[in-house]
């Protein structure tokens, strides 16, 4: 009698608590992220201020609600494996910078279209996604923004997918063929300095 | 479980401080209350963490303990910043966590035995596209505002209705078939030959672009080798061979089957090769002139461009397909 009490007390418990958990989650989304992104897209719609103070204001509002360590896990993939400590801190402080650069570049591109930040949905446990409309050329492009609630229960941005397109799937495909034929120092090295090629 | 007392400034560390409970207790010759330097761990347990049953079992562990712990480690720290240290826990649940997601595509890598052509295609395709069809289309934009270009965008669009009405249908998509049909009418109609897009800002009626490259994906034939196309960029296998039907229903080129329903006695459109030609380089230059910035700005700061295009093309045919 006792088990079966305690039973149907966790068994309501589980049933009770998951709904609750998955309503806050998403407002903590809005919170934490979406309202970010609404900054974002609204300092990348500002004329009035200096571009470099602008973009570099930019930056930093995105490296809040960036997964940096995370993502150049990901995009280094089963390499990361294989090098050391220092080295993946290193790799990570490149990835971030390089990040920043790769964004400020795609800055322009962005020329005031229509924005529609839409809900955001759980995928999973500790997975969600924020998906972003953008109004261009007489279509609308789908961003979607995928989302990790870390250990300190902050939902940060580890990937973002542009019509399918992952972009940290991108990375992985070019990291390991660069990997393929030279070192992990060359690929730095090329972090670093991305050059132009034909 | 005096090891949680250590530098709990830390959030890494206290994690750490927290296995090295654990493990205390699980091996009875070590002191506790050393200091706690994180690769000791890791090396004293090295054999533990390569069976993958006690690995859980101690992931299991430390979740549980966690959970108590962090109750009390919440008081003392005030941020662990695990932005800028390295927590080496994460690699061991991340592994699991990100398995479907990402795990399919690293251990397959690409079959990419054209690679060398590809490249050399590549690179022949981009060295046209910035030093001439891109100088073209910037001129055209130039002389064309985007209004008038986005109207014969929708033109071209609106034209290769049949490729989209018969591929739809091939995959049973009934319902599209039937908007893409409506769509096709109105825009011809009220639309004014396409140039406009009434179906949509009037009645919400959505494009549903389908090719036959997608038609055989959703039947499950697979993208097959990556192939670099001249002036047309990356493609597969499959994709390239499905050039040819769609071809075929294109009505801008002349033979194709709408077109001789089209023209049986009528003169309006009965394109020769150049004229074939001058309309699909318009239409290029066209779709070009909103694509030149992005293309270069990807193109400025990738690591390497070929692999870049391939799997960023693979990736969008793809989802193309799931849709």
């Amino acid at each position: 009698m006792h088990y079966l009490k305690s039973f149907v007390m966790t068994l309501s418990l589980f049933v009770l608590t998951v709904p609750v958990i998955q309503a806050g989650d998403v407002e903590d989304i809005n919170s934490m992220v979406k309202k970010k992104v609404a900054v974002i897209f609204d300092l990348l719609g500002k004329q009035d201020i200096e571009k470099n103070e602008r973009n570099e204001k930019i930056v930093g509002e995105l490296n809040e609600i960036m997964d940096f360590q995370l993502a150049a896990y990901l995009s280094l993939g089963k390499h990361w494996k294989k090098i050391s400590k220092t080295q993946k801190k290193e790799f990570v402080e490149t990835f971030q910078q390089y990040i920043n650069n790769y964004i400020v570049e795609k800055i322009d591109l962005y020329t005031n279209q229509k924005i529609d930040i839409g809900d955001s949905k759980i995928v999973k446990k500790g997975r969600a996604e924020l998906e972003i409309g953008i109004l261009s050329g007489g279509e609308t492009l789908q961003v979607n923004f995928k989302l990790r609630k870390n250990k300190k229960k902050e939902w940060r941005v580890y990937d973002v997918d542009i019509e399918g397109v992952s972009l940290i799937t991108t990375f992985r495909s070019q990291f390991s063929g660069v990997l393929k034929n030279s070192s992990f120092e060359e690929l730095l090295e090329k972090l670093k300095n991305p050059t132009e090629q034909s | 479980m005096e090891g949680l007392a250590s530098p709990a400034s830390d959030g890494r560390y206290a994690i750490h401080s927290l296995r090295q409970g654990i493990l205390d207790s699980d091996l009875p010759n070590q002191q506790t209350g050393r200091p706690l330097v994180p690769d000791q761990f890791y090396a004293s347990d090295q054999d533990q963490l390569r069976s993958p049953v006690s690995r859980k079992k101690l992931r299991l562990k430390l979740k549980l303990h966690g959970r108590l712990y962090a109750q009390a480690e919440e008081a003392s720290t005030e941020d662990p910043d695990d932005g800028d240290s390295l927590d080496e826990e994460f690699e061991e649940e991340f592994e699991e966590e990100f398995e479907e997601e990402f795990g399919d595509e690293e251990t397959a890598e690409v079959y990419d035995p054209l690679e060398g052509y590809n490249r050399w295609m590549h690179g022949f395709n981009d060295w046209f596209y910035i030093n001439v069809g891109f100088p073209v289309a910037r001129g055209y934009r130039w002389v064309v505002p985007e209004g008038g270009r986005l109207a014969i965008k929708r033109f071209f669009h609106n034209l290769i209705f049949p490729v989209r009405f018969v591929n739809n249908l091939f995959q049973l998509k009934i319902l599209n078939t039937g908007e893409e049909t409506l769509r096709f009418t109105i825009n011809s109609t009220v639309g004014l030959l396409g140039f406009f897009d009434p179906a949509k800002s009037w009645f919400g009626l959505e494009a549903h672009d389908e090719d036959f490259g997608q038609t055989l994906g959703h039947y499950g034939v697979g993208g097959g080798v990556p192939i670099v196309l001249p002036f047309l960029g990356h493609s597969n296998l499959r994709d390239t061979f499905s050039l040819y039907p769609d071809y075929q229903l294109d009505p801008l080129h002349g033979g194709s089957y709408p077109n001789q329903a089209l023209n049986r006695g009528t003169t309006i459109y009965r394109p020769d090769t150049y004229q074939e030609l001058g309309v699909t380089i318009f239409e290029y230059v066209n779709e070009y002139s909103f694509r030149v910035e992005e293309y270069e700005a990807f193109r400025k700061d990738a690591i390497d461009f070929y692999l870049f295009l391939r799997d960023g093309t693979e990736q969008a045919r793809n989802q193309e397909i799931k849709e």
